[in-house]
């Protein structure tokens, strides 16, 4: 394991992450001074009663884009690296869609996402709605071995996810179209210390289940036959994979909403940059390079005194990247 | 060559006034003319009623800085008249309004005459009970199932007068295609409480219940008058309003809403902010401004109980805002009362409301305004 290679980067990155993390609790429309930001996160008291309030809602700002960007990186790659292909991630293959559909067929069906069971409803619906694409996806697999194919397939899900999402609106009364509507323009704002809680320890564990998948994965990269001369499993890692992917795709759709391209567009970036091609250096890599876009994403919103929506900030990051694999891969397809 | 050229402008003058139809030319008045009361407008600035000889015109226009938009429509009040066809006319014989805003249906119920409306945009969102009922019985027609009006119900329903927005649609193509009179109705651009109000006048014109516009409209510029007073609250800000999307979105400084609550003594907060837009707030910005803030102005769609605690568990920072700690949150739940059509109707009651929470009143029974408890 060639970690040494990529310690500059990873110092780059944490360093970069810390930088941004203190960006995003300093940075706002109320300006507070260091000494006021630090005091109030020990603990003290400032003359506004609402700044420790604003100081919390940074904060957990902060950590939600840490852990959405970083789980969306981890999901996207896992994808690219089972379907061989860079470009599928969890928006692409229709997971995101899944979840959106889940997480409509709850709100637009009533429910609040204020109360606990309202929460706890969404985020079950999310992960059904994410996981029943995956598999349905994995099981098309099994016919269709063209990965452009797959894709377009994922597409069409996310197509039909949204035709249905439409009608379930039209069906909805104002509330909660309007309840849909704001949670579908994407946020990392508005999770309670519970909700934080939640969220965290769902992508850590998943994190950590992740780590199963790293043997596979270094054998998937050279392909399925080569992974089963490895002694993989492979059906037992399709299930691990769906399992993982799935919940984290869906548990940052429910929380932040359907967030576009980082899921795609990190793995790769971080695939350029990283000498080692081992997933056990290169899985935390991209976790931390997705929490970095993502805090990037933020400070952009925050800058905008909240303007700009986060799907708009990632899609103007995003977009330029994908359309940069794409012409990777023309050239690459075309030199044979 | 100096006179052939004096001969040929004498003769171009005389043509020219030889078309032109006097009024003398017209026919005499008979017992069969209406008798219309005179209007008078004091406040709207984007109607003029012209009354002259033999019609009525009137006149829907823009002002100020919104997007240039006229429309007339005449009431022939001497009955030999006959106007030109291609002018617009209304006919008392026969009134079948459809209305692209349910706004209309209140100023349309206030003078009784529901019985008018065939086909509506928005039927299914009708909050007035009564309206509702009255409407689904004589089986008026959704004009709206999405945002858009349906041409093909709007045809179907066969109005003989849409009143409609000026911006979004095409008028003249609806005219064009079905022979449907259209008017231009903008109440909501008017810059004051009264000019919206009074708007009724327009109404009644329309509807032939003159009188009774003009009797309202007194009733409740006289009440609206009386009830806006040199207060000693002068000192006392509020904010307006619950974010959406992590957005406030506060009514600018000039809005109808903001010189409504000012009329009833409050200052707003945001008052220095110039524009005619809403004014876009972060969740930071309000949050420090609700420290300092005395009262808080709400208009929301919230369940029926909705109190000072279901506010603060919608966001904890509430409970650090002076207007929550003094209890001075003045809510109107707008999924209770028809706030955005019955209240542009009911403006002296609204600044009753208001005075009465801001403890300026006794003995009021609030409709659409109450302090949160």
């Amino acid at each position: 394991m060639k970690l040494k290679n990529d310690i500059p980067l990873l110092l780059l990155l944490l360093i970069g992450v810390f930088g941004l993390f203190c960006a995003n609790l300093l940075i706002g429309d109320v300006k507070m001074s260091v000494d006021e930001v630090m005091t109030i996160l020990s603990g003290g008291s400032v003359t506004n009663d609402s700044w420790s309030y604003i100081v919390e809602s940074r904060l957990y700002r902060t950590i939600t884009a840490i852990f959405a960007g970083g789980a969306l990186g981890v999901a996207g790659l896992i994808l690219q690296v089972y379907f061989r292909n860079p470009l599928a991630g969890p928006g692409v293959l229709g997971v995101t869609s899944g979840a959106s559909l889940g997480v409509a067929v709850v709100i637009l069906g009533g429910l609040s996402m204020g109360t606990f069971m309202g929460n706890l409803g969404i985020v079950a619906a999310g992960i059904i709605g994410a996981t029943m694409v995956l598999i349905l996806l994995l099981f098309l697999t099994k016919f269709i071995h063209n990965a452009l194919t797959v894709l377009v397939i994922g597409l069409m899900f996310g197509y039909f996810t949204s035709g249905i999402i439409n009608i379930l609106y039209l069906a909805a009364n104002t509330t909660d179209t309007r309840a849909y509507v704001l949670w579908g323009m994407g946020s990392f704002e508005g999770l309670t210390s519970f909700d934080l809680i939640f969220f965290i320890s769902v992508v850590l564990l998943l994190c950590c289940l992740s780590l199963l998948l790293i043997k596979p994965l270094n054998g998937l990269v050279v392909g399925n036959d080569y992974a089963a001369s490895l002694g993989i499993n492979l059906k037992r890692t399709r299930t691990l994979i769906v399992l993982v992917t799935g919940v984290l795709a869906a548990i940052v759709t429910v929380f932040c909403g359907p967030i576009s391209f980082i899921g795609i567009a990190v793995p790769q970036v971080m695939r350029l940059v990283i000498k080692s091609k081992n997933h056990l250096v290169i899985l935390p890599l991209v976790f931390i390079g997705g929490s970095f876009l993502a805090l990037i994403a933020d400070v952009s919103v925050r800058l905008s005194s909240n303007l700009l929506p986060l799907n708009t900030v990632t899609a103007l990051i995003g977009a330029p990247i994908i359309c940069w694999i794409i012409v990777k891969m023309n050239r690459k397809n075309a030199q044979f | 060559m100096k006179t052939k050229v004096l001969i040929s402008g004498w003769l171009l003058i005389g043509l020219f006034f030889g078309c032109i139809e006097h009024d003398k030319n017209l026919p005499e008045n008979s017992a069969n003319d209406l008798q219309i009361s005179p209007i008078q407008i004091k406040y709207a600035k984007g109607f003029e009623i012209n009354f002259r000889e033999q019609y009525i015109e009137l006149i829907s226009k823009s002002f100020g800085e919104n997007q240039p938009f006229r429309d007339s429509i005449y009431l022939v009040t001497n009955a030999q008249y006959k106007l030109p066809e291609n002018l617009k006319q209304i006919d008392y014989q026969e009134i079948r309004l459809a209305c692209q805003s349910t706004t209309h249906l209140s100023f349309i119920q206030q003078l009784e005459s529901l019985n008018s409306v065939c086909a509506v945009c928005g039927l299914n969102y009708v909050m007035n009970a009564e309206i509702s009922s009255k409407l689904s019985e004589q089986k008026a027609v959704e004009l709206c199932q999405s945002e858009n009006v349906e041409k093909e119900a709007l045809y179907a329903a066969n109005p003989s007068l849409f009143l409609m927005y000026p911006f979004g649609i095409e008028e003249n193509k609806i005219k064009e295609e079905k022979g449907i009179q259209t008017f231009l109705i903008a109440e909501y651009l008017e810059e004051s409480i009264l000019g919206r109000l009074e708007w009724i006048k327009l109404f009644g014109l329309l509807l032939n219940k003159v009188d009774e516009a003009n009797a309202y409209f007194k009733m409740a510029e006289d009440l609206y008058l009386t009830s806006k007073r040199e207060t000693n609250l002068n000192e006392q800000r509020f904010i307006l309003n619950l974010p959406y999307n992590d957005l406030w979105h506060m009514p600018a400084a000039n809005s109808l809403i903001v010189q409504l609550i000012q009329d009833a003594g409050l200052s707003y907060f945001y008052s220095s902010e110039k524009g005619t837009e809403n004014q876009l707030h972060s969740n930071e910005e309000v949050w420090n401004d609700g420290v300092l803030a005395d009262y808080w102005i709400i208009m929301a769609s919230r369940p029926k109980d909705f109190d000072l605690e279901d506010l603060i568990n919608e966001q904890s920072v509430y409970a650090t805002f002076k207007s929550v700690k003094d209890k001075k949150v003045i809510f109107c739940n707008t999924a209770e009362v028809d706030y955005f059509c019955e209240g542009v109707l009911e403006p002296h009651v609204m600044l009753k409301d208001l005075l009465f929470a801001s403890g300026q009143m006794e003995g009021h029974s609030p409709k659409y305004f109450f302090l949160l408890k």
